[in-house]
């Protein structure tokens, strides 16, 4: 895979992030979830939550059971 | 417009390269890793199929990847939380891991690892990648199109018809949306069953043909059909949420055990033998209900997808149908569907599965085919074998022993004998010496194919008359039970000679995708290929698609009066395909296969 004369601009990783999420937003809202959207976030938040607590030694043990 | 497209995360990844609609190259990942279904990013078979095309990646007009990933994550997540969430929060926690992890920023992925810019990279719907691939693989302008799947982003089956005229044009009549997917049911009995649970579509479909549909009643609770033609799948009898994201996760709910009973223990094997002769080995009770389990799903597979069909016949009003999905991989179900289904020609493409989403996303994305015929599925890579029969003068036979199959003998003794740069006659009349001597062959010729199953550049033959060779074929060289439904290479001119068909071999019989009745006056001459239905599996060789395989198959017809091979993909136990020639020398080396041909390579083991 040739990387010597690409196109991929600078700090596009941000941008697409930002692209992919404004996409399942409006994808749960066209399938008529959209009131799911608040729950989603909070979910999304304590999982991403307790992935970080799985990284830490002491407490791991008690989150490795939820995951 | 050159387009390359991908697929991944998924059985299978696949790369594939189309230019104006030609495809240029395609190839799974595993082909490259030796990983069986690799669902990785596939690197390699980028690499291979940019190299084929002599192009650097920036310089790609588009890459297409096979499914929408935003609007495949709103389905798993909302999914996951009606059905298990807070009470099961694992399959919710687990499937958000891997999708924030990776699957949803695959855009991102593929413009990081192509260094391409990003907006060069989007996506189709996986229904249409399907769509599109099975009708640009098809000889038709114009076709009706039903696609059996386990699940894409929301739909499982899909009702659609297409055209290709200025472009692949696909309108989509009708869609059954998750969970009613006859591929995760399928999926999860193959499970229940002892196989893989996707790619296990053709061993139950194998394996129904020694039971009875005795349990067809209770498979009616789970899948009811509709008086419309439609079907629904009642959700509490199996976690079908569990096994669309964690394939190997059990799916299999206390109701269901209840009615069913316990899955099958992989580690005895099912005592059913396909061979019509010697004694008939005794299969026990639980090898019965697994049996009848197979069966009676095979029948209401069966009525469901011809139920489809015929909806979609309203939807769509043409004699063509084209076939694709997971469950289009089960010879008996296509046998049936062209038999009494509502459409006049029915094709299926090599390759139904994700290999064939990632080209028919590319197909859809390209300009319009130019070539009207069925395309060839040998688009993967060739290889020189120079390089690798090098080797068989290091790995001496003295030291097989140390790596060789279980359960294969290992004489110390055997000499090898390497003849290289053979021309193709003498080539082919030793092969055919052989086959006729009950040795089994392995013939590795040119590029390799896309679908899982070889075509006819990668295979295992014997002579299908011979019980012994058969045998050793099945169990001591591609290591598969002995009750699986052999593949029969015919040549275009004995196919009429050889099965019970109306006019001449029309093209669902090219790649083996369907089933046939032999002729009793040959059936003596091809026993070994006959499956305990009373069925062959054909591929029907012509001069064209397969010149080489053609001009061994009218030898061998010469020499022994009918041009049939009885046939295994070239493979060993559950590892992917044979690829290359050092693929191909190490299941050489380590199974009974007595002879193989690489191009115009002869290796043959000689008993002093």
């Amino acid at each position: 895979m040739s990387k010597s004369e690409g196109t991929r601009p600078r700090g596009a990783g941000l941008s697409i992030v930002l692209g992919s999420s404004v996409r399942v937003v409006r994808s749960l809202f066209a399938h008529r979830v959209g009131w799911a959207l608040p729950l989603v976030v909070v979910l999304l938040s304590l999982a991403g939550i307790l992935a970080i607590l799985a990284l830490v030694p002491a407490i791991s043990p008690f989150v490795y059971p939820l995951l | 417009m050159i387009v390359l497209g991908l697929s991944a995360h998924e059985h299978g990844a696949t790369a594939a390269v189309v230019r104006d609609g030609q495809v240029i190259a395609a190839a799974a990942e595993e082909r490259f890793t030796r990983q069986s279904h690799d669902p990785n990013f596939p690197r390699f078979a980028i690499e291979f199929c940019l190299r084929e095309a002599g192009l650097p990646a920036h310089a790609l007009d588009r890459i297409v990847f096979h499914e929408d990933p935003h609007s495949r994550f709103t389905r798993v997540m909302t999914t996951t939380l009606a059905t298990g969430f807070p009470w099961s929060p694992r399959l919710f926690v687990r499937s958000m891991a891997e999708w924030l992890s990776g699957r949803l920023w695959v855009r991102n992925t593929i413009s990081r690892r192509l260094d391409v810019h990003p907006d060069k990279v989007s996506f189709v719907p996986h229904h249409l990648s399907h769509a599109a691939h099975a009708l640009a693989s098809s000889p038709f302008d114009e076709a009706a199109v039903l696609i059996a799947h386990t699940i894409g982003e929301w739909g499982c089956s899909v009702l659609c018809s297409g055209t290709i005229e200025d472009g692949i044009e696909i309108d989509v009549h009708e869609q059954l949306p998750y969970p009613h997917s006859l591929g995760l049911v399928g999926a999860s009995l193959a499970l229940f069953c002892g196989f893989r649970p996707y790619e296990g579509v053709r061993a139950l479909s194998d394996l129904a043909a020694f039971g009875r549909p005795s349990q067809l009643e209770a498979l009616r609770e789970i899948v009811t059909l509709q008086p419309d033609g439609t079907y629904r799948v009642q959700p509490d009898w199996l976690a079908l949420d569990a096994i669309a994201e964690q394939p190997h996760s059990s799916p299999f709910t206390p109701r269901f055990r209840a009615a069913f009973g316990e899955p099958r223990d992989t580690r005895v094997p099912l005592p059913f033998r396909s061979s019509q002769k010697g004694p008939a080995p005794t299969p026990d009770a639980q090898a019965i209900r697994f049996a009848d389990l197979a069966a009676s799903w095979q029948v209401l597979v069966e009525e469901a997808v011809l139920g489809l069909a015929r909806r979609l016949h309203h939807h769509a009003p043409t004699p063509r149908l084209c076939f694709t999905g997971a469950l289009a991989d089960n010879p008996r179900l296509v046998a049936r569907l062209d038999a009494d289904g509502p459409f006049d020609t029915v094709f299926v493409p090599p390759a139904v599965g994700a290999r064939g989403a990632a080209v028919g996303a590319a197909m859809l994305a390209s300009a319009p085919p130019r070539q009207r015929s069925a395309q060839s599925p040998f688009v993967g890579r060739a290889y020189d074998e120079t390089a690798d029969a090098e080797m068989m003068a290091i790995v001496e036979p003295r030291y097989w022993p140390r790596f060789r199959l279980r359960g294969c003998d290992s004489d110390p003794n055997v000499r090898v004998e390497v003849r290289p740069g053979l021309a193709l006659d003498a080539l082919v009349d030793v092969v055919v010496a052989d086959l006729a001597a009950g040795r089994v062959v392995g013939w590795v010729q040119g590029r390799f194919g896309l679908g899982p199953h070889s075509a006819g550049h990668r295979l295992v033959l014997c002579a299908p008359a011979n019980a012994d060779a058969a045998m050793r074929l099945n169990e001591r060289v591609v290591d598969r039970p002995s009750w699986h439904h052999s593949g029969l290479a015919i040549a275009e001119g004995s196919a009429v000679k050889v099965l019970e068909l109306e006019g001449p071999p029309g093209i669902l019989h090219r790649w083996g995708q369907s089933t046939a009745r032999p002729r009793p006056e040959v059936l003596d001459q091809v026993c070994e290929a006959v499956h305990v239905d009373g069925t062959v599996r054909p591929t029907v060789c012509t001069a064209r698609d397969t010149p080489r395989l053609h001009h061994l198959l009218c030898a061998f017809g010469d020499r022994v009066g009918l041009a049939a091979l009885l046939t295994a993909t070239l493979r060993e136990g559950e590892l992917p395909m044979a690829a290359s020639p050092a693929d191909a020398l190490l299941v050489f080396a380590r199974t009974e296969l007595d002879t193989l041909v690489i191009n115009n390579l002869l290796v043959k083991k000689e008993s002093p």
